[in-house]
């Protein structure tokens, strides 16, 4: 049992890091053992809202996250996809219409790296996907 | 004998390997200290947990906590942290201490931190040793009765084998993500130094009184070259403790390299738990000979008798 239990250990320690090696996932390394390895940067990352009949505003980010570790890890395509999903329903409850919700961004993982949009620019997140 | 079984008889040697007590109870010293400087900067870290923040919790039935509750959770983190050290009940310490912090890490994925999640997994670990049946309160009271610790001193090899098994891994894994681009150009430490040497011990040293580098920092900042020394430095380091630490002939070198390693990593960027929970399982490693250690090259040596416990 015991050895059992422990080659089962050592199993999880080697396959999860390489599991998510494997993915190439930009934004999320956790669980790899990635120290400051990798470094998303942003030049610019806005999130464009709408409401129905109104102008464009710029969401503060600050409003749900105090660091850009926080808000990086967010960037995931199926993370932000929950998080829009609340955001949207929040902001629908606020200006009692429908509401557009776009994201512009252009990071960079390195330095000589032509800039990318970290997430579909023209998605609008409050429609129906 | 066929290769397979020739496999596993190396395996259970490895795994079965016997190992110092005392060697373990330093590690839980070490692991309960980081431990506790880890649930006293989560107490200070309130605004981040509270409700009024995003949250992306790991399972639906970790959700976010008062501001009463979550300070109790860390107060408790502590107090299981200082049971751990000073060995008293260790164990009950040690799962007092996953339980909290591991509440606060399933609570929020956006909140991931490495040194949180090492120390989890450490933690299991000496849950499952005899890590106090030496240097701890535990063992004191064993002799001031005039009789030792019970249990047999074959099973805290195996605990001992996996923590350093895991450090391995970390750090394994830790110079292969290193190895691309961005990192070996410096770009990473370039972007990385001037937010972290505003927290480091020696700020003064680095900074100004407005918290800017002063000029020769900011020289050394622009230096592509140094940083892709550094960094290179980093990865080579890591990877020479991967082999370096198991190894008797290698670790009179791999010791001082990653203690200088994390002592850098410390003064640069005030990162001290991740730092202490390694370095703390360094002395696991001098337990016994890298050839008995080393499940690889055992593999081929079929029954042989094992040398003298070292």
């Amino acid at each position: 049992v015991i050895s059992g239990l422990a080659a089962a250990f050592l199993l999880v320690q080697l396959a999860v890091p390489l599991a998510v090696i494997a993915s190439r996932s930009g934004t999320d390394r956790d669980f790899a053992w990635d120290m400051f390895s990798s470094q998303l940067r942003c030049e610019k990352l806005d999130a464009l809202v709408k409401p129905q009949g109104k102008l464009w505003g710029s969401l503060r980010w600050d409003v749900d996250f105090s660091s850009w570790a926080q808000l990086r890890r967010v960037l995931s395509p199926a993370r932000f996809e929950r998080y829009a999903q609340r955001l949207c329903q929040a902001l629908r409850a606020e200006h009692g219409s429908p509401v557009e919700l776009y994201v512009q961004s252009e990071c960079r993982n390195d330095r000589d790296q032509a800039p990318f949009a970290i997430l579909d620019p023209h998605r609008d997140f409050c429609s129906q996907p | 004998m066929t290769l397979i079984a020739r496999a596993a008889a190396a395996w259970q040697r490895w795994l079965f390997a016997p190992g110092s007590l005392r060697h373990l109870a330093l590690f839980r010293i070490g692991w309960a200290l980081a431990m506790l400087l880890a649930a006293r900067h989560e107490a200070g870290l309130w605004q981040l947990y509270s409700a009024e923040q995003y949250h992306a919790p790991w399972f639906g039935w970790a959700q976010p906590l008062s501001q009463a509750a979550f300070q109790r959770l860390t107060q408790i983190a502590e107090i299981g942290s200082a049971l751990a050290l000073i060995g008293l009940w260790p164990k009950l310490g040690c799962a007092l201490v996953i339980a909290t912090l591991g509440y606060l890490f399933a609570s929020d994925a956006l909140l991931f931190r490495n040194h949180i999640y090492l120390g989890l997994w450490m933690g299991l670990l000496l849950c499952a040793s005899p890590c106090g049946r030496a240097r701890s309160v535990e063992a004191c009271w064993h002799r001031w009765r005039g009789r030792g610790p019970a249990g047999s001193a074959e099973s805290s090899g195996v605990a001992t084998q996996l923590i350093k098994a895991q450090v391995l891994f970390v750090y394994g894994f830790s110079a292969l993500n290193k190895l691309r681009l961005a990192f070996l150009d410096g770009y990473t430490l370039q972007q990385e130094l001037p937010f972290a040497l505003r927290s480091s011990p020696l700020r003064a040293l680095f900074c100004d009184a407005r918290g800017a580098p002063r000029p020769v920092v900011e020289n050394a900042l622009h230096n592509a070259l140094a940083l892709s020394v550094c960094s290179c430095s980093v990865v080579l380091v890591e990877g020479f403790l991967v082999f370096g630490l198991p190894s008797r002939r290698l670790r009179h070198y791999a010791i001082p390299l990653g203690l200088s390693l994390h002592a850098s990593i410390f003064l640069l960027m005030d990162i001290r738990v991740f730092g202490l929970l390694m370095v703390a399982a360094y002395p696991l490693f001098s337990d016994s000979d890298a050839r008995r250690n080393s499940f690889l090259l055992s593999v081929g040596k079929g029954n042989e008798p094992l040398r003298p416990f070292v």
